[in-house]
């Protein structure tokens, strides 16, 4: 049996089983309106993870995006609701925060050549102080209805969010496997030295690669600002650990090289059905912390075993 | 010098010693008396440090006897000979900067208060008399990260002689020292052989040997070769030793007519490392380059391959090279780089052989930023049975390769990449010789196509047999530029060694 196959097959099994289980448990689970209500909560996990992965494969890590999703929930909710600006220019305010401090976390790295975890470490305090500032510690509230829409919305009858995540996932995909700056990721993942002397501008795809998981952070902080109809200077945190163990759940190597979108949206998607199934099965939630806690631990136990049958 | 064999410190008597099918020692005969200074000297893999290492009881010989101050002896650990009282004095890199003189000296035995607590008081003490016996001016509360070079090699050799050291092995201790320091750290040595202690002394530059040592014994493909007492001897002699065989017909060179001149080196200076080098190679010509660690071989083809800055002039077909751009630029005037450690800068173990094969000709394969599978796939099977690489599939990771069928997807990648000077440092470490002769093959494809090959090798024979010419550096500066008719191995290794042509 091919070992990578099983090693992609493994987070899918999974996520079936545990499927099956919820299923028999709750007649409320497979229903369409708890997928719908998965999706819409779930989706800072898959998009913000759809990002880390890319991050994560090329070598780095990003602690910040849990405060980047507040701080561009705040911006955008703050110059739509206190300065009026239109839903679009409030959206694109609010991505291109997300973007400028994934560049600033770029620049920290592969200019100042301060560690990624250090330097997202030190831009996650960055971004929780200035939303807190913007927000002057409180929410912001009564985004317009326009905005909310991108939570609320049912266009073809499916969430808005569902759709914003296949999008992202599609296009993310497409950029690390069709593209030259996929295959750049990858290379300078697994070597780096190698990758500076097959003439990859290392530093520059680096820099992209940040602006992408940025960028993403902020889209998932626009779709968190809509669901709760205001912005919170205070959301997301924490959620840099839930987004590296879907992705290190999916499949992907911390040490960088190794890792794929599926991969994570099975990762996200395993841990969404743990905490929603548990739920709706009454499961204590301090519970679930304890079943995620062997649930990344198992994942990466396993990982370790098929490299050493190799 | 035989008859004193009674008062000898170490003698070792027919030592064997085999790694698999490969005979690293056949049967030496090895002695060190109380002081006296025994300078070793070989060509990489003339067996060395497998000597060294069955001194220091890190191998066990297959066969022959070891006597210790006229007693038999078996040196089954490490620690058996450091009981003995036989150190050895490793280069810095042993040594933790962020500790202090005095803590790194006592490394590992240390004096203690208590069980697990250390007596920092005796720490410093055991180090202020050490250095005071041995009149070392040094200070036990620097850290070891502020001494310059030659004062961590006392360091260490202060190490090496806490205990009752008797017999001190000295491997390249030299290679990161300066003239001064040298001088220096010969001082100490000298100091130490007047105390009684034996040395053996590894180098391979030969001015040093010749002035530190008393007695050489050099060592050739696993066999002690030639003794001498430094007196009586000199440099051309210990040369011809060290290289004494023929050179085989394991070379395959095809010698083309070279093309026009391809690239042109002048007066490139990359401080302190290479120092006002000129030099010319013409289209499918192989340019061998002969140098000791330090003299700056690596160097001279990182500076051409722009990961390093430096000035001067350098051109490939008449067009100005900019220099220290990075890799991208060079690649865009034809440069493809193999690198020495190919699992350190080569490849990107984890990813597969197709990847790697066209990492550096994606821009060539496609202009655009969008991959082709198809066309990715097709170019990397075809360099695949080009390079004869031994692969289940291009899928396969290239770290689950062989040694020699990785070096085949280093070298395949600037293939892919239609590089038209192709530098190669060491391109055959580490490689089997099935390998080897494949990969020879390929350089004399590349130039047959018009390619022009810079080569560094540390293995003579190899340089000898696939250049067409070759150029010698000696710290930093061009100190030769033969044809392939007037270069001897002597000559080289007499020019790598000394700077100055044989006499």
């Amino acid at each position: 049996m091919n070992l990578t196959l099983a090693k992609r097959l493994l987070p899918a099994a999974s996520l079936l089983l545990l499927t099956i289980f919820f299923a028999v448990k709750s007649p409320t689970f497979l229903t369409v309106e708890n997928a719908f209500t998965l999706a819409n909560q779930y989706a800072y996990l898959l998009i913000i993870g759809i990002g880390a992965t890319v991050v994560i494969v090329a070598g780095g890590i990003d602690l910040s995006v849990g405060s980047v999703l507040a701080l561009s929930g705040i911006a955008a909710a703050q110059v739509m609701v206190q300065r009026g600006w239109p839903v679009w220019a409030g959206c694109l305010c609010g991505v291109g925060v997300g973007a400028a401090i994934g560049l600033l976390n770029g620049l920290i790295v592969t200019r100042l050549r301060v560690p990624a975890f250090i330097a997202t470490l030190g831009t996650l305090l960055i971004a929780r102080g200035l939303a807190l500032r913007i927000a002057k510690g409180v929410t912001i509230d009564g985004t317009p209805d326009g905005f909310n829409l991108l939570a609320s919305g049912r266009p073809f009858g499916l969430p808005a969010p569902l759709i914003t995540i296949v999008l992202v996932a599609v296009l993310v995909a497409f950029l690390l496997n069709q593209t030259k700056f996929g295959r750049y990721v990858y290379a300078i993942g697994s070597n780096p030295e190698a990758a500076r002397v097959s003439g990859i501008r290392t530093g520059q795809v680096t820099l992209l690669v940040y602006v992408l998981g940025g960028a993403l952070a902020g889209l998932a902080g626009l779709i968190e600002t809509a669901r709760l109809g205001s912005g919170n200077p205070t959301g997301g945190s924490g959620y840099e650990l839930d987004v590296v163990t879907a992705v290190v759940v999916g499949g992907a190597s911390l040490q960088g090289g190794e890792g794929r979108v599926s991969g994570t949206i099975l990762g996200a998607l395993l841990i969404a059905v743990l905490h929603n199934g548990s739920n709706l099965l009454g499961v204590d939630p301090f519970d679930q912390n304890i079943y995620i806690g062997i649930l990344i631990i198992g994942a990466v136990a396993f990982d370790q075993f098929l490299r050493r049958m190799r | 010098m035989s008859d004193s064999a009674g008062n000898a410190l170490l003698t070792m008597q027919g030592i064997v010693r085999s790694f698999g099918a490969v005979q690293a020692l056949r049967g030496v005969n090895f002695e060190v008396r109380p002081g006296e200074i025994v300078v070793l000297l070989g060509e990489n893999g003339a067996g060395k440090s497998t000597l060294l290492k069955t001194i220091t009881g890190v191998h066990q010989p297959d066969a022959g006897r070891i006597e210790w101050q006229g007693a038999n002896v078996t040196l089954d650990t490490p620690a058996t000979a450091q009981r003995l009282g036989i150190r050895m004095v490793y280069q810095e890199l042993n040594l933790a900067s962020h500790l202090t003189v005095a803590a790194n000296i006592c490394l590992g035995d240390e004096p203690e208060r208590f069980p697990g607590i250390i007596d920092h008081r005796a720490v410093r003490q055991r180090a202020i008399d050490l250095l005071a016996k041995h009149r070392f001016d040094l200070d036990p509360d620097a850290l070891v990260g502020s001494l310059g070079p030659a004062q961590r090699q006392i360091v260490e050799i202060c190490k090496a002689l806490a205990g009752n050291a008797k017999l001190l092995l000295l491997d390249e201790p030299t290679s990161s020292l300066g003239e001064r320091e040298i001088e220096e750290l010969f001082g100490t040595l000298r100091d130490l052989r007047g105390r009684g202690l034996g040395l053996v002394y590894v180098s391979h530059r030969l001015p040093e040997c010749f002035a530190i040592g008393d007695r050489i014994v050099v060592l050739r493909d696993g066999e002690k070769v030639y003794e001498s007492d430094i007196a009586r001897t000199d440099t051309a002699t210990v040369v011809r030793r060290m290289v004494g065989r023929e050179l085989a017909a394991f070379y395959p060179r095809d010698r083309s007519e070279p093309g026009p001149v391809r690239l042109s080196v002048e007066h490139l200076t990359a401080p302190p490392t290479l120092n006002d080098v000129t030099f010319s190679a013409r289209a499918g010509e192989v340019v061998g380059i002969f140098g000791l660690m330090g003299s700056g071989r690596s160097t001279l083809l990182s500076t051409l391959f722009g990961l390093r800055s430096g000035t001067g002039t350098v051109r490939t077909d008449g067009a100005p090279l900019p220099l220290g751009k990075g890799a991208p630029v060079a690649i865009r005037h034809g440069f493809g780089f193999i690198t020495e450690d190919r699992k350190r800068t080569g490849l990107a173990l984890g990813r597969s052989v197709r990847e790697n094969l066209t990492l550096a000709a994606l821009n060539r394969l496609f202009p655009g930023p969008f991959l082709h599978h198809g066309r990715d796939r097709t170019e990397a099977a075809a360099m695949v049975e080009r390079m004869a690489v031994k692969t289940a599939s291009t899928e396969t990771p290239v770290g689950t390769l062989s040694g020699g069928n990785q070096q085949k997807v280093v070298m395949g990648r600037w293939f892919a990449a239609k590089a038209s000077v192709l530098l190669l440092d060491e391109p055959t470490r580490g490689v089997d010789v099935g390998s080897k002769v494949e990969i020879y093959q390929r350089i004399n494809e590349a130039t047959a196509d018009g390619a022009t090959v810079l080569m560094v090798s540390s293995e003579l024979p190899e340089l000898l047999g696939m250049s067409d010419r070759l150029i010698v550096l000696h710290q930093g500066r061009l100190v030769a530029d033969l044809d392939r008719a007037e270069a001897t191995p002597e000559r080289l290794l007499h020019f790598a060694m000394t700077g100055t042509d044989i006499v």
